[in-house]
C-alpha cells in the first residue's frame, strides 16, 4: 500500500472526518459560496449518483521532502521554524498513512491512489459507488493515519 | 517575475492577506480558514515556477509576523562573506529578482529588520508585484515609525497600484497630525493633490486641500533640498489653483520656477508649471486646457520618494 501524505486539523488524535476543506474526505459538488459564486468540490457525481472516476479524489501528497514545493497554505503554521513560508492553519496537522512508493494502486479494498507524475495524488473509488459510500470509506481510514511532521 | 498570468496576481494579493492575517493573531479565524480554501482556485493555475516564486514570497512575508527563516539553498551556495558585496551589485544592475534572492540568506548582521522590508519594498515594486511592495513598505514603517520616508512611500505605492481612496484616506490622517514631520507633509500634499484632480474627487476635497495649503505652507519655510522644495511649491501652486485662490497658486508656481532644478526631467516639469502659470494670468483658471494640464503636473510633480529614502 503506497504511503500518502495529507494535511488535515486534528480532531482527538485523529485526521478530522468531514465534508470540508483540510478533513478526511471529499468536498462534494453543488456548493454555493455566501458570495454566490460555486464551491470547490473534490470530485464529480455522474447522473445515476455515483462518484465519477476520474482520477480525482481526497487529495495528497508524496513525502515530507516535498513541503517546500507543496503551497505555503497546506503547511501548518507550526511549522515555519523548518519550513519556509508556511502559512497553514495553525491547527492543522500532517498526517501520513501507508507504507510503499507512492505510486499508482490500491489503498484499501475500495479505495485507490493515482499518483499524478509529481507531488500530488489523488485518493480516489477503486469501482462505482455513492458520494456517500466514498465519503463513509475515507472516514473509514481514519484510524489508519499517523501524525508525521519533520 | 515577468508574468501576465491574472491568477498568480490573484494568488499573491491572498497569499499577502494571509500573512496580514496571520501578523494580527488572526492565522486560525474562520476568515484565514476561507482564505486558504480561496487560493486554491488562482494555485491551480500557476506554473510550477509561478508556485516557486510565490512560496518564496511566502517566506519573505513572514518576516511581519516574526516567523522568516533563511533560505537554507541560498545560505548553502553563497559564500557568506561574499553576501554585502553580492547585494550591492544586484542593486546596481537593477537585478531586482537577484537581491531578492540574496536577502533570503539571513542578512540580518549587516541590515536592520527596516531596511531588509524596505529593500524587498523595493525589489517587489521594480517588478511591479505592488502587493508585496505596500506590505514590505508598512512592515518597514513599523518597524521604524521614525523614518517618515517609509510612511511617504506607502502612501505613494498605494496610489500607484490604484487604491486611491486609501492613500487618499493616509495622506488626510498624515496631514490632522500636527506631529507629522514636515516632510511626510509636503509628501501627503502631493496626494491630495493628485486626489483633487481626479472626477469624480473625494467629497471632502474642499477641506483637505484647505488643510493640505495650511500645513504645507508651515513645512516649506523649513525644507532644505531643492527638488522637495520645488515639487512643494508646484504642488502648493496646484492645491491653491483648485481650489480658486489665484494669488496664492501664482505666488507659489512663481517660487517653483525661480529655484535651480538641472535635471532632465525636473526642467520639463517646469516648463509645465510655467505653462500653468500662464493660463492662471491669463485668467484662464478652471478652463479645460488648465484643468487637463494641472491633472498633468499633479501626476508628474511628485518628488522620488526612493530617492529621499536612499
Amino acid at each position: 500500500m503506497p504511503k500518502v501524505f495529507r494535511t488535515m486539523f486534528e480532531q482527538n488524535g485523529k485526521p478530522r472526518t468531514g465534508d470540508g476543506w483540510c478533513e478526511l474526505g471529499v468536498r462534494p459538488p453543488g456548493r454555493i459560496k455566501p458570495n454566490g459564486q460555486p464551491a470547490l468540490a473534490d470530485v464529480k457525481v455522474n447522473a445515476n449518483g455515483d462518484v465519477a472516476l476520474n482520477n480525482k479524489g481526497l487529495s495528497a501528497f508524496r513525502s515530507l521532502a516535498d513541503l517546500p514545493a507543496l503551497a505555503s497554505r497546506l503547511v501548518p503554521l507550526h511549522l515555519a521554524d523548518k519550513v519556509r513560508g508556511a502559512a497553514g492553519a495553525p491547527d492543522a496537522r500532517i498526517w501520513s498513512m501507508g507504507q510503499g512508493a507512492f505510486a499508482s494502486g490500491p489503498l484499501t479494498g475500495n479505495l485507490v491512489l493515482h499518483a499524478s507524475g509529481g507531488v500530488h495524488g489523488s485518493v480516489c473509488p477503486s469501482i462505482g459507488m455513492p458520494l456517500a459510500d466514498f465519503q463513509h470509506e475515507l472516514a473509514a481510514t481514519q484510524n489508519a493515519w499517523g501524525i508525521d511532521e519533520p | 517575475m515577468h508574468t501576465n498570468n491574472s491568477h498568480y496576481r490573484d494568488y499573491q494579493r491572498m497569499l499577502v492577506q494571509l500573512h496580514a492575517l496571520i501578523a494580527q493573531g488572526a492565522a486560525g479565524s474562520a476568515e484565514a480558514a476561507a482564505l486558504r480554501e480561496e487560493m486554491e482556485m488562482p494555485e491551480g493555475h500557476l506554473s510550477r515556477d509561478e508556485l516557486v516564486h510565490l512560496n518564496a514570497l511566502s517566506g519573505d512575508l513572514s518576516m511581519i509576523h516574526g516567523r522568516e527563516i533563511a533560505d537554507k539553498e541560498v545560505v548553502d551556495r553563497i559564500p557568506r562573506p561574499q553576501l554585502p558585496n553580492l547585494i550591492r551589485q544586484a542593486y546596481e544592475r537593477k537585478d531586482w529578482d537577484e537581491m531578492l534572492m540574496l536577502l533570503r540568506a539571513d542578512v540580518s548582521e549587516w541590515l536592520k529588520a527596516d531596511q531588509i522590508a524596505y529593500m524587498r519594498a523595493r525589489c517587489y515594486a521594480e517588478l511591479m508585484e505592488l502587493s508585496p511592495a505596500i506590505a514590505f513598505m508598512e512592515a518597514a514603517a513599523r518597524l521604524n515609525a521614525a523614518n517618515v520616508n517609509y510612511w511617504a512611500l506607502t502612501m505613494e505605492l498605494l496610489w500607484k497600484d490604484g487604491a486611491f481612496e486609501e492613500a487618499y484616506r493616509r495622506a488626510e490622517g498624515h496631514l490632522a497630525d500636527p506631529a507629522t514631520p514636515n516632510r511626510l507633509v509636503l509628501m501627503a500634499g502631493t496626494i491630495i493633490s493628485r486626489s483633487a484632480q481626479q472626477d469624480p474627487s473625494p467629497g471632502d476635497i474642499d477641506a483637505a486641500v484647505a488643510q493640505a495649503m495650511r500645513r504645507m505652507e508651515q513645512a516649506l519655510p523649513n525644507e532644505t533640498a531643492t527638488g522637495i522644495l520645488f515639487a512643494g511649491f508646484g504642488t502648493l501652486g496646484l492645491l491653491a489653483a483648485q481650489v480658486g485662490e489665484t494669488g496664492k497658486a501664482e505666488a507659489a508656481l512663481k517660487e517653483a520656477i525661480q529655484l535651480p532644478v538641472q535635471t532632465e526631467n525636473l526642467l520639463s516639469v517646469r516648463a509645465l508649471i510655467i505653462c500653468e502659470l500662464e493660463m492662471i494670468r491669463a485668467g484662464q483658471l478652471k478652463s479645460s486646457a488648465e484643468r487637463a494640464l494641472a491633472r498633468q503636473l499633479a501626476d508628474i510633480i511628485v518628488p522620488d520618494a526612493y530617492a529621499l529614502a536612499a
